[in-house]
């Protein structure tokens, strides 16, 4: 189940206010009129529970990292504030900022050593953790009062100002105001990609210069962050604090809130909460039906809007006849212009360029054995500026596995690699992007639920600089480099041929044209290198025709390319070198003519030209 | 007229997913033992076609009958009637033996009489040789071997074969495509073929369609199509 349910953000004709100025007008309405007890009560926890949810929504709805134990989260939010206030008399501000600390740091203790895990594995750790919270609320009484709880009477806000029940009320909505913008921000920058790609294969991540590790301790602190400020505001609302309030109930409802409302959509977990907690605080409250609303919730949004209630409306719009596409093919090869990829690639490059003819990218010796397997044995390259240079064989015979050895998605048994004078053998492959390396994979390196641009723009995750915060707050110059990025990515698009590229999935393009949006997303990193994995597969031969010119024209430009291969006239057309593996050693390499014309690789690869003289023409 | 029996008749097939329709009206028959090629540039809807006629994909308009007999809706009732889908990427239980993976292909049957593994291994040596071997482990060629063996094994009068070439070395490509040639000399089966390795295509083929902007702009004998200035101006790049 790896499949990514994030709503794509869509090109809005609104101005950037708009969405700020109405949640703020949503507040100031709740504030003005919701004045009963017994209504603020229910308003509070619907807003708490809309923090609880979009900081889950953040791991399990972006990252795809589902958990049961957020309530474990939200405990220790609430007994940072309630131990804060009652040990040291601090404010709700100090009160607040020491619980997002204390359950941020908790996340992360949590994300260090799962940081391999994924899919019931993970949920298991976090619902082991969600328990092991409880138990510790309740048994170690000395610090936390066990059962009975810990009470906040009448705290201040900051120190001299008393707050009030009415002022905490005031301060709960708009925290779940400004939680719901951040979120919102967030998804809409490179760290909202990022987050999105830890749904997928962490070697495809890795490829654009994600660093996966790293962005997986982001998601749980920033998530278990929000989801403690969650646990606090409780606590300052109810003026207390005890273990019923985070049992595997409330975790439970939590992630109902986040399933309802649409998982992976900011707006889900507003959309959720009013709903299911509305229902069950107000119109359920004093029954005992109020279990089985989850169920029969969480049963229809499953059959009837599989992306939540937020997800419904582009469901529907689906339904009408719109995937996102105007037309129904979904490339033009006739509109490639192999004169603006290499412009645009040329523009964004930054560093100098190698001169034609140096060695940028060199591997000596490079051993892999998979048990008693010799995938690759002693297999050495040279890979120089402004040429391309193939890499060829039977299936089998190792060509991925060097290539992910080149790319440091594998780690060699021995050997060593060296790229742009520095070596890399044993540096990951997200840093190898920063040295200028990019890749393709040989099938399912795309993002299926992002847009075709969204695809591209994750191709630029290290050369925009977009800090955490500054996306959190989506500040004017984070929008700005945003469409920059959009930008160049359409622009990549347009040059490829490929359309539609700001409403289009890329799950819906076409076997040929995927190969095309990796080659479009490889370049937006302008990489010095660049390693291309079957490109032409799925292509015909007048398509293979036009990626020989455009691989071409970017030779031109200084890049090296390795191009593993099958389709022989491309290799003869385009290579200025070329490799021959065989059951993971050379057993041929040199100008294409020389090669694909020596016997010993024709027996074991290129095939004896029958009657039907088809191999060597294709 | 001796026009050979009529194994699959289309009418009017408009199909696609959520959006306007990947193409519209087609109208095309394929007779008893007949090897057809499907010719488009990529993203033309040609595999998208394949997986209409499989059931994948709701037909949205048109008429399909197999044999006479209107085809089902459900990919396992197609199955059931005689028509097996051998899709693009191969495809294969990675986690399953070669065994086990023809197995299940035998499921597709139905009431029918499915094709025994024996059968299978006299047109694929090199599977049962590889037999026990998971089908993650194998080469891709190998692979693409399965996948063809798996749609087999329900006994289609109809095979829809995907791309077969796809990642594939020449010489494995070349093999493959003799396997094909084989089945459907020595076996009578009728194939509906996309691959891009057009001259290959067209060489097994007896006749051959180009579908552009989601209709049929030529349909021909394949030795005409193969000499056609728009097939070879548009397609193979000459």
């Amino acid at each position: 189940m790896k499949k990514n349910n994030v709503t794509a953000l869509e090109p809005s004709t609104w101005p950037t206010w708009t969405v700020p100025a109405l949640s703020a007008v949503a507040v100031i309405l709740a504030i003005t009129f919701i004045r009963d007890p017994f209504q603020q009560t229910i308003a509070t926890t619907i807003a708490v529970y809309l923090i609880a949810s979009a900081g889950f929504n953040v791991m399990s709805g972006y990252a795809g990292l589902m958990s049961l134990g957020h309530a474990g989260f939200m405990a220790v939010g609430a007994y940072s504030a309630a131990i804060g206030y009652r040990d040291f008399g601090w404010s709700m501000l100090e009160g607040i900022a020491f619980a997002i600390v204390i359950s941020g740091l908790s996340g992360v203790l949590i994300a260090l050593p799962a940081l391999r895990l994924h899919g019931p594995y993970l949920a298991m750790v976090t619902l082991a953790f969600g328990l092991m919270v409880l138990q510790l609320a309740t048994n170690f009484v000395g610090f936390t009062s066990g059962p009975q709880g810990v009470s906040i009477i009448s705290p201040e806000l900051v120190p001299g100002i008393e707050i009030g029940t009415n002022g905490i009320f005031v301060a709960v909505l708009i925290s779940s105001c400004l939680v719901y913008l951040i979120t919102r921000n967030l998804v809409a920058t490179k760290w909202g990609r990022a987050f999105r790609a830890l749904h997928s294969n962490d070697a495809i991540a890795s490829s654009l210069g994600i660093n996966v590790s790293r962005t997986r301790l982001i998601v749980f602190a920033f998530s278990a962050a929000l989801t403690g400020l969650a646990g606090a505001l409780l606590a300052y609302s109810f003026a207390y604090v005890n273990p019923d309030m985070f049992t595997f109930h409330a975790s439970v409802m939590i992630l109902a809130v986040a399933m309802v409302g649409g998982l992976g959509s900011p707006i889900g977990p507003v959309v959720g909460a009013m709903v299911l907690v509305g229902l069950n605080s107000g119109v359920f409250a004093r029954t005992d039906y109020q279990h089985y609303l989850y169920g029969i919730a969480l049963f229809v949004v499953a059959m009837f809007a599989p992306k939540g209630l937020a997800g419904f409306s582009q469901f529907t719009r689906w339904r009408k006849g719109s995937n996102g596409a105007s037309s129904t093919q979904d490339a033009t090869p006739g509109a490639v212009n192999a004169e603006e990829i290499a412009k645009v690639y040329a523009s964004s490059r930054l560093q100098d360029r190698p001169q034609h003819g140096t060695i940028v990218l060199e591997a000596s010796d490079l051993v892999k054995h998979f048990g008693h397997i010799k995938a690759v044995n002693g297999v050495s390259l040279r890979i120089r500026a402004g040429q391309v240079h193939g890499l060829i064989g039977p299936n089998g015979a190792g060509k991925s596995t060097v290539i992910d050895m080149l790319a440091g998605a594998q780690n060699q048994d021995s050997g060593s690699v060296v790229l742009g004078g520095t070596d890399v053998s044993r540096v990951s492959s997200y840093e190898r992007l920063k040295l200028g390396l990019a890749r393709t994979f040989q099938t399912g390196g795309l993002y299926p639920e992002f847009t075709l641009s969204e695809n591209v723009s994750a191709g630029q995750h290290t050369q925009l600089k977009e800090p955490f915060l500054a996306a959190l707050l989506g500040t004017r110059k984070i929008r700005r480099r945003e469409s920059a990025a959009a930008r160049k990515s359409l622009q990549l698009l347009d040059a490829l041929g490929l359309r539609d590229g700001t409403t289009r999935k890329a799950g819906s393009l076409s076997y040929g044209s995927r190969r095309l949006l990796e080659i479009a997303r490889a370049l937006a990193a302008a990489p010095d290198v660049l390693l291309l994995d079957e490109p032409a597969a799925g292509l015909n031969p007048k398509e293979q025709a036009v990626l020989s010119t455009i691989l071409k024209r970017l030779t031109h430009e200084g890049m090296a390319i390795i191009l593993v291969e099958h389709h022989m006239k491309l290799v003869a057309e385009v290579c200025d070198e070329v490799t021959v593996l065989d059951q993971g050693t050379i057993i041929a390499a040199g100008p294409p003519t020389e090669v694909l014309e020596s016997e010993e690789v024709i027996t074991a690869y290129v095939g004896v030209p029958k009657t039907r003289g088809i191999s060597v023409n294709e | 007229m001796n026009e050979p029996t009529q194994l699959l008749t289309v009418r009017g097939l408009t199909g696609g997913y959520g959006g306007p329709s990947v193409f519209q009206d087609l109208d095309f028959d394929i007779a008893e033992g007949e090897i057809v090629a499907v010719l488009g540039s990529n993203g033309a809807g040609k595999s998208t076609l394949l997986r209409a006629l499989s059931g994948a994909l709701p037909v949205r308009e048109g008429q399909l009958s197999f044999r006479g007999k209107p085809i089902a809706r459900t990919t396992s009732r197609i199955t059931a009637q005689g028509i097996a889908h051998v899709p693009e990427g191969r495809r294969v239980f990675s986690g399953m033996t070669v065994v086990e993976n023809l197995l299940i292909g035998q499921t597709g049957a139905g009431k029918r009489t499915a094709l025994v593994l024996d059968d299978v291994w006299h047109y694929f040596p090199r599977l049962f040789e590889r037999r026990a071997s998971l089908g993650g482990m194998l080469s891709g060629g190998e692979q693409q071997m399965l996948a063809l063996a798996r749609g087999l094994m329900s006994k289609p009068a109809l095979l829809m074969i995907d791309e077969p070439s796809l990642g594939l070395s020449p010489i494995m490509a070349d093999t493959v495509f003799e396997i094909v040639d084989r089945l459907n000399r020595e076996t009578g089966l009728a194939v509906l073929l996309v691959e891009q390795r057009i001259e290959s295509a067209l060489n097994l083929a007896s006749r051959g369609f180009v579908l552009d902007r989601g209709a049929f702009t030529l349909s021909a004998p394949a030795a005409q199509l193969m000499s056609n200035d728009e097939v070879i101006s548009k397609y193979m790049g000459v």
